[in-house]
C-alpha cells in the first residue's frame, strides 16, 4: 500500500522482560477508520503511544507519511489523541482547552478563538465555551476532547477507548457521532477498543489483537464472517464452540465427529494442516443456526435438547444441549421458528448448522 | 434515614462547636486582649485603662519604629522569594526526576523539622561564626588570609538561616500539588503540540500556584514576625519588628505601646497576604 500515513514495522515493545508488543506490522491508510481490537493488556493502548511518540519501540520503525520518526519526539508529531479519561485541563475553560494546541501552531489568539467556537459548534457545544472545563458531563468531556484534537488538523487521529466511561446510550450516539465526524473530516482515525461490537459498527478496517501480535487484520465482515484463526472466531462475535476430531478427509471438506456421537461437515479454509484424528474446535454463530423442519432432508443435523427460550424482542435466543454437556445458542427471528416451540421445552429438536457457517481450527496450537 | 440525618446534624454541631470554641479561646480572646490593651495607657511603672491613640501615633512618628517594621518587610520579601524559588525547584526535582532518591530525599527534607527551631538557627552560628565551619575551611583551602567576619550578624546570615528553616514549607505543598498533576495532562499537552518548556509554563505551573502560594504565605508571616534568628544572627542594626515587641513586653515594661506595634504587624502582614492573594487570582484568571 504506498499511501500509508502510519507504518509500523516488525514493531516489538518489552517492558523489562514483559514483551507487550511482538514483532508488529501495521500500515494505516490514509483517511481510514482502524480499529485495533483486543483484550484487556493485549497492547493496544501501547501501540498508539508508539504512535504517537509516548513510548519508543524497542526494536523496529515506526513511519508517519513514510518519513521514519522513532526519534522525534511526541509534540512534533501531527498526531493527536482522545485520552480514554480526556484529560481536558482543569484550570482552563472548555475554549482555552479548545484552543491550547493553537498556541504551538502560532495561531493568533483572535483566530484561535473563533476556530474553537467553529470546532465546539461542531461538537454541539457551542454554549458551553467559556464554562470550566470540570463542569461537564463525561460525554460532553469526551466530545471536547475531540474537538480539542480535531482543532489541530493532525494527520491521524487515535483514540483510545473514548467511550469506555459512558453509559450504554450515550456510547451508541457518540459512536455514530464519531463515525460520522471521521466521515465528514477525511481524518485517518486510529481506534482503540475492546468491544467488538463498537468495532464493527464503526471500522472500515479491524485489527484484532492478541499478546502483542495482530491475529487478523481486514474488514468488518471478513474478521466477523471469515476469521482466520480460533482466536479471532472466538473473540469476534458471540460464538458456539463445539469440540471434536477429524475423521474423514474429503476433497473441500473434513468431517469432524462430536462426544455426542454426531457428525459434522466443515469446509477446510486456508488451514489445509487438518489431518484425520486432529483434535479440532468448531466455531459457529448462533444467528447461523437453524431449527430443522425436517431432519432427513439437510446435512449437518444435531439433535439438541430444548433447554430454554430467551425473548429478545424481534429475536429468540434458544438454549441447547447436545450430548451430555455442550450448551449451545441459537438465535433467530422470532417469526421465523417452529409455531409452538414454546411446548417443547425439555424435548428434543433438531438443529441444522449449514456447512458454510462451520468454522474449524486445529485445537491447543500455539500462535 | 432521619436518623442518620440526625446523626450528621450532631456531628456538624460538634464539629462547628469545637472549631468556633478553638478559633476564640486561642485567637479571638487574645487578640482582643492585645487590641484592648494597645489602647492603654503607661505612667512610668504603671498600666492603666484608657482610650488612647497615644501608642499608634507614637509608632507612626518615631522613625525608628518604622525603620524596624521596613527591615522585618525587606528580610521577609528575600527570604519568601529565595524559598520560594529553591522550594520549588527542589519540589519539582523530587516530583519529577528524584526516582530512586524520592525517599531519601524527602526523608532528608523532612528531618530538620522534627529538632527545634532554636538550634536550627543556631546552626548556622557555628557554620558562619569567626571560627566555624566555613570560615577555617576556607581558611584552610587559602581562600581567605583571615576568617572573615562579615558573614554573621548582619541581615545575610538572618535570610540565610530563615530561608534553611523555611524551605520546607515551600518545598511541601508544591511536592504535593506536583504530585497530585496526573501524568495525562502533561502527555495531553506535549499530544497537542506543546514543548516541555510551555507544558510547565501552562499546565504543570498553574496547578501549583495554590500550593506555591500557601507556602509562601507561610513563609512571610513567619519570618516577619520570627524574633528566634535576628537575635541569635542579626547584629545591632538588624533587630527585627517582633525583637521590639518583645521587648516592650519584657524590659521596658510597655505592654500598651508592645501591643499597639503587634496589631500593627498583624494588619500589615493581613494586607499584604489580601494583596497577594487578589494578584494570584487576577493572574491565573487572566492567563489559564
Ligand atoms: N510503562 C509500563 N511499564 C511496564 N509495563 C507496562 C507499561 N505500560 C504497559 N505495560 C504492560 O503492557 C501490557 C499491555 O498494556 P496496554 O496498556 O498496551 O494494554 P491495552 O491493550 O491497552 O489494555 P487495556 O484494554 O486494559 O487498556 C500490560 O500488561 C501492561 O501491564
Ligand atoms: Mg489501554
Amino acid at each position: 500500500m504506498m499511501d500509508a500515513v502510519v507504518r509500523l514495522d516488525r514493531v516489538s515493545k518489552r517492558f523489562g522482560s514483559l514483551v507487550v508488543l511482538d514483532d508488529l506490522s501495521l500500515e494505516v491508510r490514509r483517511g481510514e477508520f482502524l480499529t485495533l481490537l483486543g483484550e484487556s493488556g493485549c497492547g493496544k493502548t501501547t501501540t498508539l503511544r508508539i504512535i504517537s511518540g509516548f513510548e519508543e519501540p524497542t526494536d523496529g520503525a515506526v513511519y508517519l507519511n513514510g518519513r521514519l520518526v522513532n526519534a522525534v519526539p511526541a509534540y512534533r508529531r501531527r498526531v493527536n489523541t482522545v485520552f480514554q479519561n480526556y484529560a481536558l485541563f482543569p484550570h482552563m475553560t472548555v475554549g482555552e482547552n479548545v484552543e491550547y494546541g493553537l498556541r504551538f501552531d502560532r495561531v493568533p489568539r483572535r483566530e484561535r478563538r473563533r476556530l474553537a467556537e467553529e470546532m465546539l459548534a461542531r461538537v454541539g457545544l457551542a454554549d458551553k465555551i467559556d464554562r470550566q472545563s470540570t463542569a461537564l458531563s463525561g460525554g460532553q468531556m469526551q466530545r471536547v476532547a475531540l474537538a480539542r484534537a480535531l482543532i489541530k488538523k493532525p494527520e491521524v487521529l487515535l483514540l483510545d477507548e473514548p467511550l469506555s466511561a459512558l453509559d450504554a446510550r450515550l456510547r451508541k450516539e457518540l459512536q455514530l457521532e464519531l463515525k460520522r465526524t471521521q466521515r465528514e473530516t477525511g481524518i485517518t482515525f486510529v481506534y482503540v477498543t475492546h468491544d467488538q461490537e463498537e468495532a464493527l459498527v464503526m471500522s472500515d478496517r479491524i485489527a484484532v489483537m492478541e499478546r502483542g501480535h495482530i491475529r487478523q487484520l481486514g474488514r468488518p465482515d471478513d474478521v466477523f464472517e471469515r476469521p482466520e484463526t480460533l482466536f479471532v472466531a472466538e473473540f469476534v462475535g458471540a460464538s458456539n464452540k463445539l469440540d471434536g476430531r477429524v475423521v474423514e478427509i474429503r476433497h473441500n471438506s473434513v468431517i469432524v465427529a462430536l462426544p455426542s456421537g454426531d457428525r459434522l461437515e466443515a469446509p477446510t479454509r486456508s488451514a489445509g494442516d487438518l489431518a484425520t484424528g486432529t483434535d479440532v474446535r468448531l466455531i459457529v454463530r448462533p444467528e447461523h443456526l437453524r431449527v430443522a423442519a425436517d431432519s432427513s432432508a439437510a446435512t449437518n443435523v444435531v439433535r439438541a435438547v430444548l433447554e430454554d427460550i430467551i425473548y429478545l424482542g424481534s429475536d429468540r435466543k434458544l438454549t441447547l444441549r447436545v450430548g451430555e454437556r455442550l450448551r449451545i445458542e441459537l438465535q433467530e427471528r422470532g417469526d421465523r421458528l417452529p409455531p409452538c416451540l414454546g411446548t417443547r421445552l425439555g424435548m428434543t429438536v433438531d438443529i441444522e448448522i449449514p456447512p458454510d457457517a462451520l468454522y474449524a481450527f486445529r485445537k491447543g496450537r500455539g500462535e | 434515614m432521619w436518623q442518620a440525618k440526625l446523626q450528621r446534624h450532631r456531628i456538624e454541631i460538634v464539629c462547628a462547636i469545637a472549631a468556633i470554641g478553638y478559633l476564640v479561646v486561642f485567637i479571638g480572646l487574645p487578640y482582643a486582649n492585645v487590641f484592648a490593651f494597645s489602647f492603654w495607657e503607661k505612667d512610668l511603672y504603671t498600666l492603666r485603662p484608657a482610650l488612647s491613640p497615644e501608642n499608634y501615633a507614637r509608632a507612626f512618628t518615631n522613625d525608628l519604629y518604622r525603620q524596624v517594621i521596613l527591615n522585618s518587610a525587606e528580610v521577609a520579601t528575600i527570604v519568601t522569594l529565595v524559598s520560594s524559588v529553591l522550594g520549588y525547584l527542589l519540589a519539582y526535582y523530587l516530583a519529577v526526576y528524584a526516582e530512586r532518591w524520592r525517599n531519601l530525599l524527602f526523608f532528608l527534607l523532612i528531618v530538620p523539622l522534627w529538632t527545634s527551631f532554636l538550634l536550627r538557627a543556631y546552626i548556622w552560628k557555628i557554620i558562619l561564626g569567626r571560627n566555624g565551619i566555613l570560615n577555617s575551611a576556607l581558611t584552610q583551602a587559602g581562600v581567605l588570609d583571615q576568617p572573615a567576619s562579615f558573614l554573621l550578624y548582619n541581615k545575610f546570615s538572618i535570610s540565610i538561616a530563615l530561608i534553611y528553616i523555611f524551605l520546607p514549607f515551600v518545598a511541601l505543598p508544591v511536592y504535593a500539588a506536583l504530585e497530585k498533576i496526573p501524568r495525562g495532562y502533561v502527555e495531553a499537552s506535549a499530544d497537542l503540540g506543546s514543548p516541555p518548556w510551555a507544558t510547565f509554563w501552562h499546565v504543570v505551573f498553574p496547578l501549583t500556584v495554590p500550593g506555591l502560594a500557601a507556602g509562601a504565605m507561610v513563609v512571610f508571616c513567619l519570618s516577619f514576625g520570627d524574633f528566634i534568628t535576628p537575635s541569635l544572627l542579626g547584629g545591632t542594626g538588624d533587630i527585627m519588628i517582633a525583637n521590639v515587641i518583645i521587648a516592650q513586653f519584657g524590659a521596658a515594661y510597655d505592654w500598651p505601646f508592645g501591643s499597639a506595634l503587634a496589631i500593627l504587624v498583624l494588619l500589615i502582614v493581613m494586607l499584604l497576604v489580601g494583596l497577594s492573594v487578589w494578584i494570584g487570582r487576577t493572574v491565573s484568571r487572566g492567563r489559564a
